[in-house]
């Protein structure tokens, strides 16, 4: 290899990388604009839990209603012994906690974020996922059949992960795959599949396996509406308890 | 005998040929050999109280913690709480470790007014000593950390963590080690759990092969130079039993066995036992008039061979009586490695020597007996000419001393004690006795004990009465700390504004587990939520009472029968009881099958049961002193020492059969009992002190192991070594003196 072929290499080198970089950018705000879409929604979830180690599994159901990406209100509906607990989380990681038998909802102060939300493969983290270009220095790695596959590197140092890497959809601009890394080590993956709800891309089913742990929850959701222009009335404390 | 000598010495090229195709195929098994010294592995399956241990285990994961644990000034100060944070963080990362708990990652919950507060157990970092210790002050008043995850003076803490299932423990432990001592923390730093107890026993066990082998080797290579001054006389033996010892445990490998701690001293055995076998065999040869080597050998393995093999047998006797009498499964199979080895050194001294010998020249050697009396070396003058003089004149004082002996080793028998602690077998100076020191002292004991509660997990009945049982199992004081999911709801339920630690109803437990949910529990219930755990800390003052203990439990258990659960208590406390009990066991029924087989045989090598037995009383003497001895210096009977007695059974009847067989010839010869004495003495007496220093010495080496039960077992074997040769010299002749004189009176006036 002369000098010449070295230096050829060497720009179109630099060159590519700027590129990627800023093309992960723009790659991660389109699919922050494309969940951006959706304003508010509400969904019937199963969520089905599975010890992939002995081979068992458990299902739950919940309501989820949402509106923007800091108020939630998620009630679960089945088995009996949980139905009507209820979680709403509010603006600045406030975190209401209702169960019936003790009437009175508790303010949950510090509910590490990263813990497996009831027994799930969701932390609270994961399942508050958006904003991904703001939270997230992205980079382009390569393209992957159908996919963009991108790395991000968490902004906060508190993340409990070291990186996330994401397969974005190249004509949906919606995630199909994202790892979450602590270390060089994956943790866990989550795959999701898409359905199209009045001409925005939902997610209508998501799973997310603990690598380590052997362990999977599947989330399917239905009944998925949007943009209904949910009433902040529904966030208030008082919903907490169970609507009869 | 004909047959096989002349077979020998015509197959010669043949025999060494298979022999360097077996050796190369023996020692090609050796990298397939393993270290196996999991006691807990090592238990009988069909032991109930072993399978209740051994299924606690696997459902909970509770036989496969470690803990790590961090010693300091005062653990809350920030450079030692960052490092106990690196080495969670480090342990978190590793392949194979799930559950890292420690006080830098623990979260606490408490309320305040409808706040219900989830944080880090330690929110705020300190960042000076002032700071440090308003943390510790705050962290040791919670219960459910303090004796578990810190101690109460803030100078110890514990990094606790689970080793995943279906993983290699051994080399994920190894791994914990080597990364935790790559971070170069200025904490003590100290490994706790059955898990780290296998590992430094497999690496001590490892190291021993390759450290103490060769020293063995090296120290009977200069005794056996000094007896008998020949190359021959050194090489022979030594390749004889190296040979040996590699085809015992190829052989071991073969058949699917591990090396455990107790196997690990078999090839010290082999060594030191083996030996002797070819040693008889070249001195015969040596011995011989022939002029021409092939006929001398034939002529010797002719007179050779049928008392090798007897001797190879009742040593093979004393070791196999193992597989009959053991609880242990490691303890068994040193009596096969053991019984292997003694195999292939008699088989290899009788056919692989001789048929090597036929290829080289005869020459001619001194031989310990030929001159003896006349040379009158220093042994001769110094032991035994004064041994010799000693059974003529006092045989009946001989006699009284050794019932004296044997009294004195009764009552230290009386006062034997027995230990099943694994963290025993270390030095004190080991860092796995000092983590044992460190868990006994400050966090109350290592040894836990489980209440397994079957039922419905969370039915108030059973948690209430988890509650119950943990404050009834505290009230002996040898359980220092409990812990289980009934603690925890109890906690959230009094936290959250309940009335009563339990919820009356299983509703509102169901709910308190959405809480619970966020948290690992598997190490106290299951997921089908029909069985939990309470994990109790037992100290060693409780297995020191470990009856009174289980008295206590099944009070309770007979008094508060549910129909709502069931409850089963197990725990390493109950498996060491178990084995102790085994120990005895195990100790008398093998004692017992060796003593029975050996007399049995040497009475067949005598043709007389009479001889039978007064070849057995030496070594039966010297195994009641050697357990006085253990008694009286306080060297416990454990897993490894209980083999002692029937290994010694094993060796030390070969004294007393070469002594006879002498003794018998010369009477025969000269119907004279001090000549008989003399001849027996002088001849015999020379080859029983030398096999008797070679094997001592061989054994000694031990002392120089890292694991105590092998010091003690070195030492003991040399003790019994002494004192089955020194019977054989005194306490043999004089029960020989007295009991033939009155049978030999009587056949000289039969005869005039």
């Amino acid at each position: 290899m002369n000098v010449k072929s070295l230096f050829i290499i060497t720009l179109f080198s630099f060159g590519a990388l700027g590129l990627q970089a800023q093309d992960a950018l723009t790659i991660v705000e389109k699919l922050d604009a494309n969940l951006a879409k959706i304003k508010d929604k509400s969904v019937d979830i199963e969520m089905t839990m599975s010890n992939l180690k002995t081979g068992k599994s458990k299902v739950k159901k919940a309501e989820l209603l949402q509106k923007g990406e800091t108020k939630k209100l998620f009630r679960y509906t089945f088995p009996e012994s949980d139905a009507g607990i209820a979680t709403l989380t509010l603006p600045n990681d406030e975190i209401y906690l209702y169960l019936p038998m003790f009437k009175k909802p508790k303010k949950i102060t510090n509910m590490a974020e990263s813990n497996a939300f009831n027994k799930s493969d969701f932390s609270l983290d994961d399942m508050a996922s958006s904003d991904f270009a703001e939270k997230y220095s992205a980079g382009l790695m390569t393209y992957e059949g159908d996919a963009f596959k991108v790395m991000l590197t968490p902004k906060d140092a508190k993340s409990p992960y070291s990186k996330l890497v994401m397969y974005i959809n190249k004509s949906q601009y919606t995630a199909e795959k994202i790892e979450y890394y602590v270390k060089t080590e994956m943790q866990k993956f989550a795959l999701y599949n898409y359905r199209k709800v009045s001409d925005v891309w939902v997610a209508d089913e998501v799973s997310m396996e603990d690598v380590k742990k052997q362990h999977k929850t599947t989330l399917k959701m239905t009944n998925i509406k949007i943009n209904q222009g949910l009433d902040d009335s529904l966030f208030a404390l008082e919903s907490l308890a169970p609507t009869k | 005998m004909d047959l096989f000598s002349n077979f020998v010495v015509k197959f010669r090229i043949a025999i060494l040929t298979v022999t360097i195709v077996l050796t190369g195929f023996f020692a090609y098994q050796l990298q397939f050999l393993k270290v196996d010294s999991n006691i807990v592995d090592a238990l009988p399956k069909s032991d109930s109280i072993v399978q209740v241990f051994k299924e606690v285990g696997n459902r909970f994961g509770s036989n496969e913690i470690g803990l790590v644990i961090i010693e300091s000034e005062n653990v809350f100060m920030p450079d030692a709480l960052g490092h106990i944070k690196q080495i969670s963080d480090s342990l978190t990362q590793l392949e194979g470790i799930v559950g890292v708990t420690s006080i830098t990652n623990m979260t606490s919950f408490k309320t305040e007014g409808d706040n219900f507060e989830v944080d880090d157990l330690i929110a705020e970092w300190p960042e000076n000593e002032d700071d440090a210790n308003a943390v510790k002050a705050e962290v040791i008043k919670n219960e459910m950390v303090v004796g578990t995850l810190v101690s109460s003076d803030g100078k110890a803490a514990i990094v606790l963590f689970n080793f995943q299932s279906g993983t290699d423990v051994e080399a994920v432990s190894l791994e914990v080690r080597q990364k935790i001592t790559s971070l170069n923390l200025p904490e003590n730093i100290y490994y706790a759990g059955s898990t780290f107890l296998t590992s430094y026993i497999a690496d001590i066990i490892s190291k021993d092969m390759l450290k103490l082998i060769p020293i063995a080797f090296v120290l009977i290579a200069l005794i056996l130079y000094l007896s008998f001054r020949s190359a021959r006389g050194v090489i022979l033996p030594l390749l004889t039993a190296g040979l040996a010892i590699l085809w015992a445990i190829g052989t071991f490998v073969l058949l699917g066995f591990n090396l455990s701690m107790v196997t690990n001293n078999v090839p010290i055995i082999v060594l030191a036992v083996g030996s002797a076998y070819a040693i008889h065999v070249v001195n015969r040869i040596n011995q011989s008039t022939e002029g021409d080597t092939k006929q001398a050998i034939v002529t010797s393995l002719k007179m050779i061979t049928l008392p090798v093999a007897l001797t190879a047998l009742t040593t093979m006797v004393g070791f196999l009586s193992f597989v009959i009498g053991a609880y242990l499964s490691m303890i068994r199979d040193f009596g096969i490695l053991a019984a292997l080895g003694t195999f292939y050194a008699a088989f290899l001294a009788l056919v692989f020597v001789p048929a090597l010998l036929s290829l080289t020249s005869k020459k001619t050697e001194r031989t310990p007996e030929t001159d003896i009396r006349i040379r009158k070396p220093a042994m001769y003058r110094y032991l035994l000419l004064p041994l010799y003089t000693l059974n003529i004149n006092h045989p009946k004082r001989v006699i009284a001393t050794w019932v004296v002996l044997i009294l004195v080793g009764v009552f230290g028998i009386s006062k034997l004690e027995r230990s099943v602690s694994v963290a025993d077998y270390f030095k004190t100076s080991h860092p796995a006795n000092k983590a044992d020191r460190i868990m006994e002292a400050k966090f109350g004991g290592s040894k836990p004990v489980f209440a397994v509660f079957k039922g419905e997990v969370q039915s108030p009945e059973l948690l209430n009465g988890m509650l119950d049982f943990s404050a009834y199992l505290k009230e002996t004081g040898y359980v220092t700390s409990t812990q289980s999911i009934a603690d925890v709801v109890a906690k959230l339920n009094l936290a959250l504004g309940g009335e009563t630690p339990i919820p009356e109803e299983m509703s509102y437990v169901q709910q308190l587990w959405f809480i619970l949910g966020q948290q690992d529990l598997s190490q106290l219930i299951t997921e089908d939520l029909d069985q939990a755990l309470i994990i109790g800390k037992f100290n060693n003052e409780g297995q020191a009472n470990i009856e009174d203990f289980k008295k206590h439990v099944n009070t309770y258990l007979e008094s508060h029968a549910s129909e709502d659960f069931t409850i089963e208590v197990t725990g390493m406390p109950y498996v060491n009881a178990q084995l102790d009990k085994s120990l005895v066991k195990s100790q008398l029924t093998s004692l017992i099958i060796a003593v029975i087989l050996v007399i049995a045989l040497v009475s067949l090598i005598f043709k007389s049961l009479l001889e039978g037995l007064y070849a057995s009383v030496p070594i039966i003497a010297t195994i009641a002193v050697l357990y006085g001895v253990m008694g009286l210096t306080g060297i416990p009977l454990n897993v490894v020492t209980v083999l002692v007695a029937s290994v010694a059974m094993g060796i030390g009847i070969d004294y007393s059969i070469h002594y006879i067989t002498h003794f018998n010839s010369a009477l025969h010869r000269e119907f004279e009992l001090n000549n008989a004495v003399e001849e027996a003495i002088m001849i015999s007496g020379k080859a029983i002190l030398i096999n008797f220093i070679s094997v001592s010495a061989g054994f000694l080496i031990l002392i120089f192991s890292d694991l105590m039960p092998m010091v003690y077992f070195g030492v003991l074997i040399a003790l019994s070594m002494l004192g089955s040769s020194m019977g054989a010299l005194t306490l043999l002749p004089a029960i020989l003196l007295l009991g033939k004189r009155k049978r030999l009176l009587k056949e000289v006036r039969n005869q005039n």
